[in-house]
């Protein structure tokens, strides 16, 4: 029997001064699907002493960010090993780490050479669990952050609460978030490009097609000049693009984008690229001027 | 490895009537999620077990920009409506408030693994678990029954929990414990034949004593107050009290009832209220509108025939007289604090944190919850710190605040110390900056401007001055809710908030109408009065300029609430106009998102466009006659005492907003009532653009009643009634004519993809 719920949770190196902006950002992830999860709201516990910060709460994920760290919550049990469920859990934290960064506008570091882990699940006793825990995290701990990492239980004495691991690396571990696949958030895909680049790109005078693939309605509301394709239509219109020509596709928010590239790149577009966020990360960022819809 | 369940871990340690019911509703679970029962008959199940819905539950989301479809799973629904993934809250039936420390341990264990590690105190002294899953609720019951706790009945039409002055047993004033008759009541009540066929639900309270707050009675569909008659126990009974919408002051039905004789009488009432309560009209089934209907005695005869038809049933008198005394008692000698060493900040916190009981030697302690909520760790050392030093001693208070009795008076500097080490040391309990407030649009399906959004900015503002703020100042009580339910009990606070929603420009502004001359004493004895809306970012501004002007004003020991009734509406009106403009959007786009809020506001979570120019509209121009009126009546009411110029003044506002809204469409239609009347009704009313999203034709009600009966009723309540309703009214006239600007003016909804 899995555990119902597991975290892990990466400790800020510095703590962080100001967690006000982190409400905007979070709104922004779910705007533009930028974290693993099916996302549902933004809840504010910054008035909790040492309690959970603001959470992004989700049907089967919540991100936390609170003063000293992020933790990332799997909230409904899953059938894979919990080796599986811990490498899962700390891309998702990478994800929603990388995310933040780019975003920029919440400052904040944290990085992945000390973390934390915790089972949830009472039916099993403590110790059972504990050791559950830790035959499943040290050996994926020792294979991603290098054989002399340290993996510890932690959390005290206390009987009641929740089993935790304390995982420190003290090798040079690279791009973790690269080496676990990258995020899997419905807004990112494999091949995205930001909107910096896209803005550079159009700069640069060089030969690309901007690949629109939202509805004409949404089109006729604001668009950036790109070729209108919408998503459903793509399959069919293919023999109006040519495979060899550099692509880079835009929706709304970045979902569709995702899919479309995904569609290109399967049958033979190997220069097609996803928007990032889409055009409302475009308007946000590059072009506010732009109505948002 | 084989697993486990909580139904087998828990085997034999679960009341069995309890751990029975339970099973039936997990099964019932099932069921409905094979559709084998219908999902309205399965929402009902639910709510009886205090699993309730949350916001967003519909499956969609306004994001800022535009309503998105949140991607559930394509399963049975758990509602109309009501999407099964979809995160819930759960209740937690607390009677009188009273908590041991394994109980709370079992509900920061719950609130780990179920929900996200807080739990939060409601304004009912119950608690509440949010973004739960459906099914998980069986689990979590379970687990809260192995230690007494339940949540039936916490939600839907039944008894709700039963509440009590969190002091009882240590106050002064009060004449015995009431706690372990409230908990007999809830006993009596819980699961009785007689309370399943409730059109609403019914709340019921206790107090100790007449003069003081703490109970609310006077607010509760049933309320109790401790009184002794030569020497036998009795209560003082009312009964039809409620905030809601429409405020009601409870009735007297009996001014003493003895001990033995308060469960019989229950049951009558609750029998009349069964049979005779609205039950088809949802807005007018409380109980308070059947007492107001009937009478009070005819109410008082009706419940004494009732008596006697009930059989008998050993319980009437078989809970009440093996009761203790008293369910309170120390776990440590009394003592004196001499010379312990006061740690750092402790003077400040137990000025307001503290103070004496009834018992030498003993203090109470509020613990300073911030909007109500602790987290599971903290719980936890709560728990500890009770253990150690008051043992089942442990309340929850309807300010949102746990309670910690006879704690012996030496032992304070180290609770303090205890306190600070899981960061609930907060000082300022009961003063301004200890804000009560609903879940409003964080988590309410129901909240139309973000209560706890604006509580935790205020409680900010106010904390960061507490050392400069006037003793007087510092003493009132700030009140939100995130609606016009009044489930913050906005209506008697010294000042009272409730959220609406104003438009301008195409564009809407999240908006507090302010609530001036509320009464706490008495068990909330007066009700206050709506004196005007302001937008949700200029309320702190207008905290600052009612309280300056109260500390200027103030004639030799006034209190707030004294001062307000001097003043009166017309007079606070005035102070707070300069507040109520909305400024552009170009000048202040802060006005236009709510209190920790990043997305554009939009009302109730419907797509609104953005449009280009500012345009004041007839309507606009016109209502605020209506506006006017409203405000004349209570004027009329509040300081001459003139229930018949107040009725009329508020129906002729209601004339006024209804015939606003049909000018926009029918630019001749005259002044005649009936014209206006006809017109709103056909143009408006019956083609469902008055109806409120969620209180459907409830406002557009208020004036068709009016206009059929504009008999004076020669009554303060009643007009105050009267006048509430015409504030709704001209509240919903301006709601419609919102909609209607921004459904013309709004860019064409977007459709997009399920899974953008």
């Amino acid at each position: 029997m899995n555990p119902l719920r597991l975290s892990v949770r990466l400790e800020a190196t510095s703590t962080i001064r100001d967690l006000d902006p982190a409400i905007d950002v979070f709104h922004r992830f779910l705007q533009q699907g930028l974290v693993e999860g099916l996302i549902l709201d933004v809840a504010d516990y910054r008035h909790v002493q040492n309690g959970p910060g603001v959470l992004l709460v989700g049907y089967d994920v919540d991100y936390g960010i609170n003063k000293t760290g992020l933790t990332v919550t799997r909230k409904r049990s899953s059938d894979d090993d919990i080796g599986t469920q811990f490498c899962d859990l700390l891309r998702m934290a990478l994800g929603a780490v990388a995310a933040i960064e780019y975003d920029g506008t919440l400052k904040a570091s944290m990085s992945p050479d000390h973390l934390t882990v915790a089972a949830f699940d009472r039916r099993i006793p403590r110790d059972e669990l504990e050791e559950m825990l830790l035959a499943g995290v040290a050996p994926v701990a020792r294979k991603l952050l290098g054989a002399n990492a340290v993996v510890r239980t932690a959390n005290g004495t206390d009987p009641r609460r929740a089993p935790q691991l304390e995982v420190t690396a003290h090798d040079e571990i690279g791009d973790l978030l690269d080496r676990l696949g990258g995020s899997r958030a419905p807004g990112q895909s494999p091949w995205d490009v930001s909107v910096e680049q896209l803005a550079e790109l159009r700069a640069s005078g060089k030969d690309f097609v901007l690949l629109d693939v939202r509805e004409p309605n949404e089109y006729e509301t604001v668009h950036i000049g790109g070729k209108l394709v919408p998503l459903a239509t793509l399959p069919e219109r293919l023999n109006e693009l040519d495979r060899g020509s550099h692509i880079v596709a835009h929706c709304r928010s970045g979902h569709r984008s995702a899919k479309a590239v995904a569609l290109l790149r399967e049958s033979g577009f190997d220069d097609a690229w996803s928007l990032n966020g889409g055009l409302m990360n475009w308007i946000d960022r590059i072009d506010p001027s732009l109505p948002r819809y | 490895m084989t697993s486990t369940t909580w139904q087998s871990l828990l085997e034999g340690r679960i009341d069995p009537a309890w751990a029975e019911e339970i099973d039936a509703f997990e099964a019932q679970l099932l069921l409905r999620k094979q559709e084998k029962i219908e999902e309205r008959v399965f929402a009902e199940t639910r709510l009886r077990r205090g699993v309730y819905g949350q916001r967003y539950d519909n499956g969609h989301r306004f994001d800022g920009y535009g309503t998105r479809e949140l991607a559930f799973a394509d399963v049975p629904k758990k509602g109309p409506e009501t999407m099964w993934d979809a995160p819930g809250m759960q209740r937690i039936k607390l009677p009188y408030g009273g908590l041991s420390p394994e109980q709370i341990e079992v509900v920061a264990d719950c609130a780990e693994e179920y929900s996200d590690a807080i739990l939060h105190v409601t304004t009912r002294q119950d608690f509440q678990l949010h973004f739960v899953h459906i099914e998980d609720t069986p689990d979590l019951m379970r687990r809260l029954a192995s230690v007494g706790v339940t949540t039936r009945e916490a939600c839907g039409n039944s008894v709700r929990n039963v509440t009590a002055c969190p002091l009882a047993g240590v106050c002064h004033t009060e004449a015995f414990d009431v706690s372990p008759y409230a908990k007999a009541l809830m006993l009596f009540l819980l699961g009785h034949p007689d309370v399943q066929d409730f059109g609403r639900k019914f709340k019921p309270a206790f107090s100790g004593c007449e003069h003081e707050a703490c109970g609310l009675v006077q607010m509760h569909d049933a309320g109790y107050i401790a009184r002794i008659k030569d020497g036998v126990r009795g209560f003082k009974v009312v009964v039809g009290g409620g905030l809601g919408t429409v405020p009601f002051q409870a009735e007297v039905l009996s001014e003493f009832t003895p001990v033995d004789e308060f469960l019989i009488e229950i049951q009558a009432i609750a029998r009349i209220f069964a049979r005779m309560g609205e039950k088809k009209n949802r807005n007018r089934a409380r109980i308070k509108f059947l007492v107001s209907n009937l009478g009070i005695e005819e109410f008082r005869r009706l419940v004494e025939l009732e008596k006697k038809t009930i059989p008998p049933d050993p319980r009437h008198t078989g809970l009440i007289e093996n009761l203790p005394v008293t369910t309170a008692g120390p776990v440590r000698d009394p003592s004196a604090l001499n010379g312990q060493v006061r740690p750092k900040g402790y003077e400040k916190w137990a000025a307001t944190n503290t103070q004496t009981q009834r018992q030498d030697g003993y203090h109470v302690v509020t613990v300073n919850l911030p909007l109500g909520d602790l987290t599971s760790n903290q719980a936890r050392g709560l728990a500890d710190i009770a253990r150690k030093y008051v043992g089942d001693n442990i309340r929850t208070s309807v300010e949102q605040n746990i309670v910690l009795r006879f704690v012996s008076d030496e032992d304070l500097p180290a609770m303090y110390d205890a306190l600070t080490a899981i960061g609930l040391n907060e000082p300022g309990a009961g003063t301004i900056a200890d804000i009560t407030a609903c879940p409003g649009t964080d988590t309410c399906k129901l909240g139309i401007a973000s209560s706890r959004g604006l509580a935790g900015a205020l409680r900010e503002y106010l904390a960061a001055k507490a050392d400069s703020t006037d003793p007087a100042v510092a003493a009132m009580s700030i009140k939100a809710s995130g609606c016009f339910n009044s489930c913050g009990q906005h209506h008697i606070a010294d000042i009272g908030f409730y959220g609406n929603s104003r438009g301008k420009g195409g564009r809407s502004v999240p908006h507090f109408q302010v609530i001036l001359g509320g009464q706490r004493r008495e068990n909330a004895a007066k009700y206050g009065l709506a004196v005007g809306a302001v937008p949700s970012k200029a309320v702190p501004d207008v905290i600052d300029t009612l309280t300056s002007k109260y500390v200027e004003n103030r004639q030799d020991g006034e209190s707030f609430q004294d001062w307000s009734v001097r003043v009166g509406k017309r007079g606070l009106r005035e102070l707070i106009t300069k507040h109520m403009e909305i400024p552009s959007f170009e000048d202040s786009p802060e006005f236009y998102t709510d209190w920790a809020d990043g997305r554009q506001y939009s009302m109730g979570d419907h797509g609104v466009g953005e449009c280009a120019g500012e345009v004041v509209s007839l309507f606009q121009i016109e209502v605020v006659r209506a506006e006017t009126e409203v405000f004349d009546a209570q004027v009329a009411l509040e300081e001459n005492k003139d229930p018949d110029a107040a009725e009329a003044l508020a129906y002729k506002a209601m004339l006024s907003a209804a015939r606003s809204l049909v000018r926009m469409e029918y630019i001749d239609v005259s002044e005649d009532p009936d014209e206006i009347v006809q017109e709103w009704k056909t143009r408006f009313f019956d083609t469902g653009r008055f109806n409120d999203r969620f209180a459907g034709g409830k406002f557009g009600q208020y004036l068709l009643d009016r206009h059929a009966d504009t008999a004076p009723s020669g009554s303060l309540s009643i007009a105050a009634r009267y006048v509430e309703e015409a504030q709704l009214f001209v509240e919903a006239a301006v709601a419609a004519d919102e909609k209607i600007t921004t459904e013309k003016t709004a860019i064409a909804e977007t459709v997009v993809d399920s899974s953008d």
